[in-house]
């Protein structure tokens, strides 16, 4: 880890100097002040926050996990969500963390499925756990509440919910309380690969497949963020199951193959028509091991 | 994880990273039947900004981008694949015209580069990103 964050700095100097730009900003100065005390202090092998806020931004919101699911045919389950009510179970800030994205991801399937009614059940689960972390100001209950109490209104309520997300992951962000930023969405994404292991496995559909392989980039990205925070000793637990998950992911394979783009303006807006392709390579063994360790992990963060 | 590693340490050092989120009810109102994923602020017009997200294969992208008048001109984006390899803009070089979105049929899943410039130094710009259900 700590020889591939020198040679990745190290190359990202050599590209700074190809780029001809001879002024460095105050980011590309810190990055330099961190190469050099890379190379003096090769202890400290942490990302630059600004990097791993930029790798947070990257991560895919669950709701496309559960337009994904929805459209491969997969019926609404709340069996497979973590119930509500236990809410009042998580104490700490580690636990309250990881459940608000357990939660945030619970409502983007209940409201794919435009289940309002039980929206509100999770609202309030949202919200305890946003108070506890004392970030409850960035959801506006009241409207979010007034939105879910009619299905028309699905589509705002979605817009709303994730808008009051990213928020938070920007203030958490700008309050350098990145670790439980980095907790919520971990959280949100293991909820998100619990549920859609849970249908693919009943349902074997080989859309759901590849998007159960396409989870080792994402999880590659965590487990880089979350070494960063290993300090917290829950955060190292974490990871650690994280990175077995991660082993096992080592086995799927994804090709890619680029071909040139083509481009056609479909209603006065230049719409881009995709030539190049990735393939998963997923057997089913693999998905049930995916499936197995996943529950496991989530697990723990519920319980 | 090396490449990742490299390609987002670039990223960040390249370009500038603003983690601002703002209202942009003239980019939202523009989604069209598509669902909001995120905001993002350009806040500095002197220079290009770069974010990336993962997109996902069979989805359907919608990147619109708004100045603060709600006009989309003298600012493009041009999107780039996991490899770096061009995708698209949204700016038509040949007849120099800015268009105010750029949509996109994803069929392979992987990190692309979003890459935001300027003509005009004066202008305030925030982009949404969406997606079709």
């Amino acid at each position: 880890m700590k020889k591939l964050l020198l040679y990745s700095l190290s190359s990202l100097l050599l590209f700074a100097c190809d780029s001809g730009n001879t002024s460095q900003t105050a980011d590309e100065l810190a990055l330099q002040k961190l190469l050099d005390s890379a190379s003096t202090a090769p202890q400290n092998d942490k990302l630059p926050e600004a990097a791993v806020g930029e790798i947070l931004k990257q991560i895919p919101s669950p709701i496309e996990t559960s337009v994904m699911i929805k459209k491969a045919g997969g019926s609404y389950n709340k069996d497979i969500l973590n119930p509500s009510e236990n809410a009042q179970n998580y104490s700490t800030n580690y636990k309250k963390a990881l459940n608000l994205g357990v939660y945030g991801a619970d409502l983007g399937y209940i409201n794919i499925y435009e289940k309002n009614k039980e929206s509100l059940y999770y609202l309030n689960s949202i919200k305890s756990m946003a108070d506890g972390l004392n970030i409850g100001q960035f959801f506006d209950f009241e409207t979010i509440k007034r939105l879910a109490s009619n299905n028309k209104n699905a589509d705002s309520l979605l817009n709303i919910t994730t808008d009051n997300f990213n928020k938070i992951n920007s203030f958490l962000y700008e309050q350098k309380r990145s670790d439980q930023s980095v907790l919520i969405l971990t959280g949100g994404w293991l909820e998100s690969l619990n549920i859609m292991c849970q249908i693919a496995q009943k349902n074997k559909n080989p859309k759901l497949y590849e998007r159960i392989g396409e989870q080792k980039i994402i999880i590659d990205q965590l487990v880089l963020v979350l070494t960063n925070y290993e300090a917290d000793n829950n955060i190292k637990l974490l990871n650690t199951d994280l990175k077995q998950l991660q082993e096992i992911y080592k086995k799927v394979e994804i090709q890619y193959t680029y071909k040139e783009s083509k481009m056609e303006i479909v209603d006065g807006i230049p719409t881009i028509v995709d030539k190049s392709e990735s393939k998963v390579i997923i057997t089913d063994a693999q998905v049930v091991e995916v499936a197995k360790l996943t529950s496991a992990i989530r697990n723990k963060i519920v319980s | 994880m090396k490449k990742i590693i490299l390609l987002t340490v670039i990223a960040f050092l390249t370009y500038g990273v603003s983690h601002s989120q703002f209202k942009t009810p003239d980019c939202v109102a523009k989604l069209n039947g598509f669902t909001f994923l995120k905001t993002y602020k350009l806040d500095n017009p002197s220079k290009e900004v770069e974010y990336s997200y993962v997109f996902s294969k069979d989805n359907s992208y919608m990147l619109i981008i708004c100045n603060k008048d709600g006009s989309q001109k003298n600012a493009s984006v041009t999107l780039y694949d996991s490899n770096r390899n061009m995708i698209a803009s949204s700016y038509d070089e040949a007849n120099k015209r800015h268009y105010y979105a750029l949509a996109y049929n994803c069929r392979s899943t992987g990190i692309y580069y979003m890459k935001f410039k300027f003509d005009d130094p004066s202008t305030e710009c925030s982009s949404v990103l969406a997606f079709k259900r």
